[in-house]
């Protein structure tokens, strides 16, 4: 499993957020997500076998917005 | 999923709309969960990326979106799933209705009160009389409010229509007066204010006339009687003064005196509408307006029905985080189930092949297929509903401060004029040998048109105005008023326990390892056995361990055994998580923690395991927690000399412990819907009872109060079954609450009592014959001043915000934010 944190731009109010966090659990492969419209950024928790970095920044940004950077912040190996 | 998606053709939650051009097609959808008016670009951009789509145009306000779009490219059912997937909410239209018909009367209300505005503007100037010194131009004072009030009031409608229509108001009646006071109106007069008399009774206010018919058939004397009764008293004098034709008699300020008790009136029912009409607006806000639909597999295919059409027998497969639609048996899959809103358990029940499933709860992380055991009549919903209706009937009722008044009042007022007529026509007929009939009637008639009490029928909606605003500034809303006010008065308070005074949902509580740094590593391995898991906790455990940043590993193998564990291969270890029988089955030794266990089963938490290589590792403790101001809301209510009772459906330890952390001495465990409403009952013997719940077991309950206060966050049958909605779902609410409802009653009681002194004084006067009913209206301007700025004194936005809103959808009321 891999923890990566994505710093978002575009974020209006905790209803953003929270449609975030929605849009990304969704997403087979993700066991869980936090996302904080104060501090603009979304932590999640996912499989990278079932789902990889790149569709989530897309999952993210689909309704409009902007991933400007991202970093791991842990990861399992087996 | 590969099952194929259709929608049968009589399910859509959109209208379709004609379309400029010929190849594309045009729908309208109703969308709930729009937040803040910047939340409608993103959908914007989320639709117009979609193929096929032309056009997308969001409304704030009216909370619907257009889309243009080519059919033969895109389908509606694309785009309504885009939006949930987003987080938006589709709206039922048929659900939305109500809404609009009742701002539609509002708006109807409104434009009568405006015509009735221009008569009273119209009657004001004609009977202006200088001779009568300054005093007579209060009424126009009045005039001038009015005027205000119709360009507030038609301001919704279009700034130009105020504008005009309050501007041709102030040029009317400044013609008149002009014409007046050159006197070209001498003979004009009564037989304008005559018929400007006959129109407003007869005519705009024709609605109050039958609602006082309608009342005096049944013996009730109310404010609509009491009315007409000014009404026609003002008519009859007037019509009098025409008979007799003398110069000295006031006939056209008779007339002018009905057209103005009536208009001020219609405004005092309108006031109430507007109120009425808003806290039931909001309330419906909170609902769910989503089409409520389930997904039957029928012949093979699934389909999506609404709710309605789902009969017994019926497959329904039910997705993580769904709403179980009905009532029904598990027939295959595996999935934790959150009952706390129907039964009260806050811990999530697990349901495998062969268990029932209630109707309302929650799923959560398996997939279910469920087969329909009972639809409508007979499920624990409508049997709830059934409860809710009977302590509806049962529930002792609040009698408005204003009625009660009146029933004392009204009669008095008739008794008043009665004794004048009989007083003159006596005392004449002693003094100068002829009963002086015209003398009498004028003083009976003036009495009868000082009577209406023109001021309190407004002081009741503007105490409640002010009252509302406040609430709401504290993330607080008002269903009813009287309740509200009667919140006051309550000496014992009902709390649910979960969802209302916990959080509602349990969480990791302790975490024990046998050696003593290992409790990270612990939630690391138990997190990762429950990672893939449906387990009922595994969300709590996996939750637990992300919000520490742990990253667990991916499993190999992972086997779930209902009621039991999970047993997970990680590389070449065996990791064992589950309650501690199953561990000590499968060999692993918690004996050293076996003191642990039992102390914190006996504090009411649900204690798991963790084994690895068949060597015990330590357990997890969860349990649900309290909210963060549970503890100092209780302690307020405490002093403010309240008696605290908890009542929940759960368990008896868990009420226990959370009794005793929250300061609760008397603890009901294990109780049924229909029985905490009788609970509420017993306590009702006493004194008045409170009750604050969530859940639909709670409703009932919440009926039956004398005061019934919902959580926010609650089912859509608990909020509607209460009388006071908590928006911002924080306990510590209700000690705030309860003292606006304070200061909301005490203002009442100053507006009626200013209200009847003008009354109180003007009528023994008026019951002389001496005065002329020019000071009628003098009175009823004076009071109604007096009432405004006691209530608004302050808060004077309230009142105009509420004015002027009328005509647009409500826009949403904030909840408050937490300090």
């Amino acid at each position: 499993m891999k923890t990566t944190i994505f710093r978002i731009e575009g974020m209006n109010c905790d209803a953003c957020a929270n449609s975030i966090k929605s849009l990304v659990e969704k997403e087979p492969g993700v066991r869980m997500a936090s996302v904080s419209f104060s501090e603009r950024f979304a932590r999640v928790l996912y499989d990278p076998q079932a789902v990889g970095e790149d569709r989530l920044v897309d999952v993210i940004q689909q309704p409009g917005f902007r991933v400007v950077s991202r970093e791991v912040a842990g990861e399992s190996a087996r | 999923m590969n099952i194929a998606m259709q929608t049968t053709s009589t399910f859509t939650p959109w209208s379709e709309e004609p379309s400029a051009r010929a190849n594309r097609r045009k729908i309208r959808a109703r969308i709930g969960g729009l937040h803040c008016s910047l939340c409608t670009g993103t959908i914007e951009k989320a639709l117009g990326r979609l193929p096929g789509v032309d056009k997308v145009a969001v409304s704030l306000t009216h909370e619907q979106a257009l889309v243009e779009y080519d059919p033969a490219v895109a389908r509606p059912e694309q785009f309504l799933q885009t939006l949930r997937d987003i987080g938006y909410t589709i709206s039922d239209p048929r659900k939305l209705r109500p809404f609009e018909e009742e701002e539609r009367d509002l708006v109807r209300e409104a434009r009568r009160f405006v015509l009735a505005v221009a008569l009273s503007v119209a009657a004001i100037p004609i009977i202006a009389d200088p001779t009568v010194g300054w005093i007579g131009f209060l009424p126009a004072l009045v005039c001038l409010s009015l005027g205000v009030f119709v360009f507030l009031v038609l301001r919704s409608t279009g700034l130009w229509i105020a504008i005009a229509s309050a501007g041709g108001l102030v040029v009317m009646s400044l013609t008149l007066l002009y014409l007046n006071l050159q006197g070209h109106l001498k003979d004009a007069a009564p037989w304008l204010t005559g018929s400007l008399a006959l129109l407003l009774v007869f005519g705009v206010g024709r609605h109050i006339l039958h609602m006082a018919i309608q009342a005096l058939r049944r013996g009730i004397l109310n404010q609509h009687v009491l009315l007409e009764i000014g009404a026609f008293a003002g008519i009859a004098g007037g019509v009098i003064g025409l008979v007799l034709d003398r110069p000295d008699y006031p006939t056209a300020p008779f007339f002018a005196v009905s057209v103005m008790v009536g208009t001020y009136h219609i405004f005092s029912e309108w006031l109430s509408l507007i109120v009425k009409t808003r806290s039931s607006q909001a309330v419906k806000r909170l609902l769910d307006l989503q089409p409520e639909t389930a997904r039957v597999v029928r012949d093979g295919k699934e389909i999506e029905l609404p709710i309605e059409e789902v009969t017994v027998g019926d497959f329904v497969r039910i997705r993580p985080g769904e709403r179980i639609p009905a009532d029904g048996t598990v027939v295959s899959g595996h999935s934790g189930v959150d009952q706390s809103l129907v039964t009260g358990e806050a811990i999530p029940v697990e349901k495998v092949e062969g268990d029932s499933v209630i109707g309302g709860s929650i799923n959560g992380t398996g997939t279910l297929l469920v087969k329909i055991a009972v639809v409508g009549e007979g499920s624990f919903l409508s049997q709830v509903i059934r409860h809710v209706e009977d302590a509806r009937a049962l529930k002792p009722g609040i009698l408005h401060l204003v009625d009660r008044v009146l029933r004392v009042y009204t009669p008095t007022v008739l008794v008043v004029a009665a004794l004048a007529v009989i007083g003159w026509l006596v005392g004449s007929w002693l003094a100068g040998g002829h009963a002086d009939i015209e003398r009498a009637v004028f003083a009976g008639l003036s009495v009868l048109v000082m009577g209406y009490p023109c001021a309190v029928g407004i002081s009741a909606p503007l105490s409640i105005v002010r009252g509302a605003g406040q609430a709401a500034e504290h993330g607080i809303l008002m269903r009813t008023g009287e309740a509200f006010q009667g919140f006051r008065l309550v000496k014992q308070i009902v709390l649910d326990k979960t969802g209302t005074l916990t959080e509602g949902r349990p969480l990791v509580r302790e975490i024990e390892a046998i050696r003593r740094a290992g409790e990270d590593e612990l939630l690391f391995l138990a997190a990762a056995a429950e990672a893939s898991s449906e387990h009922p906790l595994a969300h709590a455990v996996v939750e637990a361990a992300f919000e520490r940043r742990l990253t667990p590993p991916a499993l190999d193998s992972f086997e779930a055994l209902p009621g039991k564990g999970v047993i997970a291969r990680l590389g070449s270890r065996e990791v064992i998580v589950g309650n501690p029988r199953f561990l000590a089955d499968r060999g692993a030794d918690l004996s050293q923690l076996q003191s642990r266990i039992e102390a914190l089963e006996a504090a009411g938490r649900t204690v798991i395991g963790i084994a690895e290589e068949g060597r015990a590792l330590g357990i997890i403790a969860l349990g649900d927690t309290l909210r963060p101001d549970a503890v100092k809301a209780v302690a307020a209510l405490r002093n403010a000399g309240l008696k605290t009772v908890l009542v929940t459906g759960d368990n008896e330890r868990a009420a226990r412990w959370v009794a005793r952390e929250v300061g609760i001495d008397e603890v009901h465990a294990g109780i049924l819907p229909q029985d905490k409403a009788a609970i509420v009952r017993q306590l009702q013997a006493n004194a008045r009872v409170a009750m604050v719940g969530d859940g639909i077991n709670d409703a009932p309950a919440l009926m039956q109060a004398d005061v019934g206060i919902a959580m926010g966050g609650g089912t859509d049958i608990a909020i509607e079954s209460a009388d006071i909605i908590i928006l911002s779902n924080r306990l510590d609410a209700l000690p705030v609450a309860r003292e606006i409802s304070s200061r909301s009653y005490r203002k009442m009681v100053q507006n009626v009592s200013l209200a009847f002194l003008f009354n109180g004084i003007g009528i023994p006067i008026a019951a002389t014959g001496l005065i002329y009913p020019i000071w009628a209206m003098v009175a009823m301007a004076v009071s109604v001043t007096a009432i405004f700025f006691n209530s608004l004194w302050g808060t004077p936005r309230l009142f105009f915000d509420a004015i002027r809103s009328v005509g647009q959808p409500i826009v949403k009321v904030p909840a408050a934010q937490p300090a």
